[in-house]
């Protein structure tokens, strides 16, 4: 990890992703952004952020699929990244569908932007390889 | 002389000398006396026509000496057939068969009942006829039943003689007794016959009463009706529906050719003989004038099946031509057999109506399932879409209020530089009807979740007072900033250090816990007070309650009560809190309305209830009820 943490971002709303972007800046955090999944899949193999928030309703490649894909990839660095899922759909069985894709955790939107840096860092202190 | 002798009918052991209409053999003639005694014994022994016939033959024989001897016995037709004969060589015995078929006995007066003596002058006819048979003299006795001639005996002989009084009273003794035997061995033949048909008949009612088609029905009495009335054929026709003649329903004893004749025969519906049996008359005739020439059937009987007024369809047997057959022992066996079928038949119709009818019953059963299943998958679908435009709608609102609420607190918290007390007010008004709005569409997906049934309980054993303590320190800040007072009382018999377990999803009790206390401080004026207490309840509960939960045994169940000392509810009100969107409170008071009923709603899928106490202007207390969980 280096010393400043790369946070990748993926989702298909402009607005979130620049509120994400101040809420973690905020927090001393770098921040990639990606409009959809297929992006998202391209930036994690292309820049290996610490982290990846991750939309899972986007048009094109899903965040469920690009969980999927994160976890089936060949590279084990790619394969362990932590993948924190944040959407709008707050029902149950959309929670247990993302971890079940293979996200680490599962956070709903709106979000408290007072808790969500420490959220995001401690995903990246609980790494693990897969 | 030469008067008919009649038989009396008395037993055959009656002596010669009480017989009527006969002088006993004469003292001067001891062994035509002893002849006849033991002729009268051996009748006895005889079961059938041709052992009396072979034992009169004996008899003539010992009694009387002649050298040829012949017995005949009448046919069913009334004529005179050859059954028994001594000391004719067979050529005779043909001409004497042809002469009796050709009608001789009628010729010669037998028939009639006349006694036959070649020394009478008036028999000269006799007398010449016998010369045939190289004999000079001879005799002929009509033996004569009940109801008239039943059969004759003969004696020949090749030298000439004559007959005196005391031969010839014997003879008449012999003929009488010989009557009686003949009657006997008839009532003997016609009881094994009944017995033998009564068996058949049994068989054939019990065989029957099992089976199931018409088709076996129609062989188990075909086969049966050969083996009872020993007829080389039978055959069992059925009606046809489409033409309404008769086809071939089983056959027995038939050649291939035969059935096939048969056959068309019945197709050609307008045989006179077929007609009787459509109109239900019992038919004897000729089998050539039943069903046609050139089949080789000869005389054929048919009894016609009738189930209520209907021909349904007829037994007949038969025999090649040329066999001699005894129809009148058919007929009645024929007429059985038709009522045991007819009875078979219609049993098996009725029982066929029934399955009939209950497959179209069944069929209806399915129909209407299946349309049932078609409405409750389209309601399932319309209901699906329901949730899944609800779950899109909950989306689309959310993901702009996720930047809506998240720059009102990057605002609020001067993250972009320093906000004044005005700003600041107007920001925390923002946040509170986004707030607000978020609510109402977390409400709006709870309802729709659960009307539509996609609601799943996580139910397990819960620590009641855990969930209860739980929300009540989350609200507490809130009873706390409005000088609420907030209190837990726990009222449950007994045990105090055992947890109360109900049988209840946690997130979601919590969530009606905590939905009764914010209600309850957002209601009860500063200074007033919430007192939260758990019971246990008894296991009756609230009839509606418990019709909803069907037929389930009522179940112990713990009860949370949150009351407030806020202005009550009027009665007229306290329903309809429970109702979509219905908010009783002043506008003052914010809320979606949606609160009440969704908490209600979970209480009953818990197996439970939420209901409400209120008297207006002293407060409100709201009941939770939840089963315990089995212990």
């Amino acid at each position: 990890m280096t010393t400043v943490p790369r946070i990748l971002v993926v989702d298909d709303t402009p607005e979130t992703r620049r509120l994400m972007r101040r809420v973690l800046e905020r927090a001393s955090i770098a921040v990639i952004e990606a409009g959809t999944g297929d992006e998202g899949l391209a930036a994690i193999r292309r820049d290996r952020p610490d982290a990846v928030v991750l939309d899972l309703r986007m048009p094109g490649m899903s965040g469920f699929d690009l969980a999927r894909a994160v976890r089936a990839d060949p590279d084990p660095a790619i394969r362990s990244t932590p993948l924190l899922a944040c959407s709008a759909s707050v029902q149950a069985e959309v929670r247990r569908e993302a971890l079940d894709a293979g996200c680490d955790a599962f956070e709903g939107k709106p979000f408290d932007i007072r808790t969500f840096p420490d959220l995001v860092l401690g995903l990246i202190a609980q790494r693990r390889p897969r | 002389m030469g008067g008919p002798v009649t038989a009396d009918g008395t037993p055959a052991e009656a002596t010669p000398e009480t017989r009527d209409g006969g002088v006993a053999p004469g003292s001067n003639d001891p062994d035509r006396a002893r002849a006849l005694l033991a002729a009268t014994n051996a009748f006895l022994a005889c079961e059938d026509l041709d052992a009396v016939s072979r034992e009169i033959s004996v008899a003539i024989h010992e009694m009387f000496g002649s050298d040829k001897i012949g017995v005949t016995i009448s046919d069913h037709e009334g004529a005179l057939r050859l059954s028994h004969a001594i000391g004719f060589s067979a050529d005779e015995e043909t001409r004497i068969r042809s002469a009796l078929e050709a009608g001789e006995g009628s010729i010669l007066g037998v028939i009639e009942g006349e006694v036959l003596w070649s020394d009478d002058p008036a028999n000269e006819a006799f007398r010449s006829r016998i010369q045939v048979y190289g004999a000079r003299a001879g005799f002929m006795l009509p033996i004569i039943g009940p109801d008239g001639l039943v059969g004759s005996c003969s004696g020949i002989y090749l030298e000439p003689r004559g007959f005196d009084a005391a031969f010839r009273s014997a003879a008449q003794s012999l003929a009488a007794i010989a009557s009686t035997a003949i009657a006997r061995a008839n009532a003997v033949g016609e009881l094994h016959r009944q017995r033998r048909r009564s068996d058949t008949l049994l068989e054939l009612s019990s065989l029957l009463a099992t089976t199931r088609d018409r088709d076996d029905v129609e062989r188990i009495v075909c086969s049966l009706a050969l083996t009872a009335s020993g007829a080389p054929f039978a055959l069992v026709g059925r009606r046809d529906e489409v033409t309404g003649g008769f086809i071939i329903g089983a056959t027995d004893g038939l050649r291939p050719e035969q059935v096939a004749g048969i056959e068309q025969a019945l197709q050609a519906s307008d045989r006179p003989s077929l007609r009787q049996l459509l109109e239900g008359a019992l038919v004897t005739r000729h089998g050539e004038a039943a069903v046609g020439r050139g089949l080789g059937i000869g005389e054929a009987m048919g009894a016609p099946i009738v189930i209520g007024e209907r021909t349904e369809g007829f037994i007949a047997i038969g025999a090649p031509r040329g066999e001699t057959v005894r129809p009148a022992d058919w007929q009645e066996l024929l007429i059985a057999f038709a009522a045991v079928t007819a009875t078979a038949l219609a049993r098996i119709a009725a029982v066929s109506a029934l399955a009939r009818q209950r497959d179209v019953l069944a069929s209806e059963v399915e129909e209407r399932t299946r349309s049932l299943l078609t409405a409750i998958a389209e309601l399932r679908l319309a209901s699906d879409a329901k949730t899944d435009f609800l779950a899109n709608v909950s989306h689309e609102l959310r993901t702009p209020l996720t930047s809506i609420l998240g720059f009102i607190e990057i605002l609020a918290t001067g993250m972009d530089g320093p906000v004044n007390d005005e700003q600041a007010r107007d920001l925390e008004t923002v946040r509170v009807s986004s707030r607000h709005l978020l609510e109402l569409i977390d409400d709006l997906i709870d309802i729709a979740s659960i009307e539509s049934g996609r609601i799943q309980l996580q139910v397990g054993p819960v620590a009641v007072e855990e969930v209860v303590n739980d929300a009540v320190e989350t609200i507490r800040p809130l009873a706390d900033a409005k000088g609420v007072a907030l209190k837990v009382v726990r009222a449950v018999e007994g045990a105090d250090d055992q947890p109360i377990l109900v049988a209840a999803d946690r997130g979601r009790l919590r969530e009606i816990v905590l939905n009764l206390l914010s209600n309850a401080v957002k209601f009860t004026p500063a200074a007033g007070g919430v007192v939260v207490s758990l019971a246990t309840a008894p296991a009756a509960g609230d009839a509606d309650a418990d019709a909803v939960a069907g037929l389930l045994p009522p179940r112990p169940s713990v009860e949370i009560t949150v009351r407030d000392t806020g202005p009550g509810i009027e009665q007229a009100d306290q329903e309809r809190i429970f109702e979509k969107f219905v908010r009783i409170a002043s506008e003052a008071t914010p809320g979606t309305g949606l609160g009440l009923p969704i908490s209600r709603e979970l209480a009953r899928l818990h197996g439970g209830d939420l209901t409400v106490e209120s008297s207006p202007g002293v407060g409100s207390s709201f009941v939770v009820r939840i089963p315990r969980a089995d212990p």
